[in-house]
């Protein structure tokens, strides 16, 4: 369950980066390319999210 | 010292933004009286052509529901202003049908919660109407933009940015294809189309449904095809019992109607910079400004704008 959720959440990261970086090119190569880069920070970002939260639930409601 | 604000960033003003409430009367103060009657006829009609069926439905589907125990929402019902989105952009045609169909009773309230027959395409009309005030609005908005900056010399746009726009919300990426950008326009068309699919894919094709998420459908009915897809296949099937990933399919669906929001905006702007391309101060910041266009030839992220010849289709 778990697995699919993130395969999910990875699709749509994918998709809505494309529509994001898509205002700063005029080609759908260029789109691409700059898609999978953003698509790739915004990973590190959840990931950096994840941990915050997880350290806040640790914090206030412990383990 | 204030910074000068160059003319083009400014905006055209709250009489401007106030106006492209009513359909036509942008077009009217501009002295395009055929357009403007085009304007409010089609806005009008397609709103009572939903509102004989779906009513005071409306209501029901709003923002909020002005039901006995919110004062405000009932008070601007009951003066015409039920805050029904999108209807609430074509606001003469909105009020009209809200102040004729507004009883303050217990039971027209219990209507509001009624079903109608074939609501979900008469439901999507009246929505309809409101989309198409927007983008009336935004063709007038244009026109005062043009009319204000556009001096000798300055060219003609690729194609109009508020049919752009337009068409994007009915089919994503045509009006990229119209503003010469085709390739990126099926690019951003397939993610919206995909994260739609999903998401009616996830909820067995109950995810877009004015009567079960009113407030879920005013972000999902900005990608109008998709909404009117489902309008005609999906909304009228019964749902016995929500699917196991029902509210995952109504919150993809809704994302990929905000996704479809920018997809329509950049349609615009593509359309918009083929005759204002975007000014970048040239190095040091003291020289003249450039358009975008040429400062980034070398840039592998050139400014939006329509694409250079040669470039298109390389995907």
């Amino acid at each position: 369950m778990l697995a699919f959720r993130i395969v999910i959440y990875l699709i749509v990261l994918f998709l809505i980066a494309i529509v994001v970086v898509a205002q700063n090119h005029t080609t759908a190569k260029a789109t691409l390319q700059d898609a999978l880069r953003r698509t790739g920070r915004w990973i590190w970002w959840t990931f950096l999210l994840l941990v915050i939260m997880f350290g806040l639930e640790l914090l206030f409601i412990g383990w | 010292m204030a910074e000068r604000v160059p003319q083009a960033a400014k905006g055209l003003g709250w009489g401007v933004f106030l106006a492209g409430f009513v359909p036509g009367l942008l077009q009217f103060q501009l002295g395009q009286k055929p357009r403007a009657i085009a304007a409010f006829v089609s806005c009008t009609v397609l709103f009572f052509l939903g509102w004989v069926v779906v009513g005071e439905r409306l209501f029901y589907w709003g923002l909020v529901v002005p039901g006995d125990d919110s004062t405000i929402p009932r008070g601007l019902a009951r003066v015409g202003f039920p805050l029904t989105l999108p209807e609430l952009l074509n606001l003469p045609a909105n009020a009209i049908g809200a102040i004729l169909a507004f009883e303050p009773t217990g039971s027209a309230e219990r209507l509001w919660r009624l079903p109608r027959g074939m609501e979900h395409l008469f439901g999507w009309l009246t929505a309809a109407s409101g989309m198409l005030a927007a983008f009336w609005s935004a063709a007038g908005h244009w026109e005062f933009r043009l009319r204000r900056d556009a001096r000798e010399g300055t060219p003609a746009p690729v194609a109009h940015p508020a049919l752009c726009a337009a068409l994007t919300w009915l089919v994503p990426g045509l009006g990229h294809a119209k503003a010469g950008q085709k390739d990126k326009g099926m690019l951003m068309a397939a993610a919206v189309v995909i994260v739609f699919g999903m998401g009616l894919a996830f909820s067995q094709g109950h995810a877009v449904d004015r009567a079960n998420a009113s407030v879920w459908w005013m972000g999902q009915n900005l990608f109008g095809g998709g909404t009117l897809f489902a309008a005609f296949v999906t909304s009228p099937m019964q749902m016995v019992s929500a699917p196991a990933h029902y509210d995952l399919g109504v919150v993809l669906c809704t994302v990929a109607g905000l996704m479809n929001l920018v997809v329509m905006v950049d349609a615009f702007t593509v359309a918009e910079r083929s005759v204002f391309p975007v000014q970048v101060p040239s190095e040091g910041g003291d020289g003249p400004a450039m358009p975008a266009t040429a400062a980034l030839a070398a840039d592998p992220v050139p400014a939006a704008g329509p694409a250079p010849a040669g470039e298109e289709g390389k995907a």
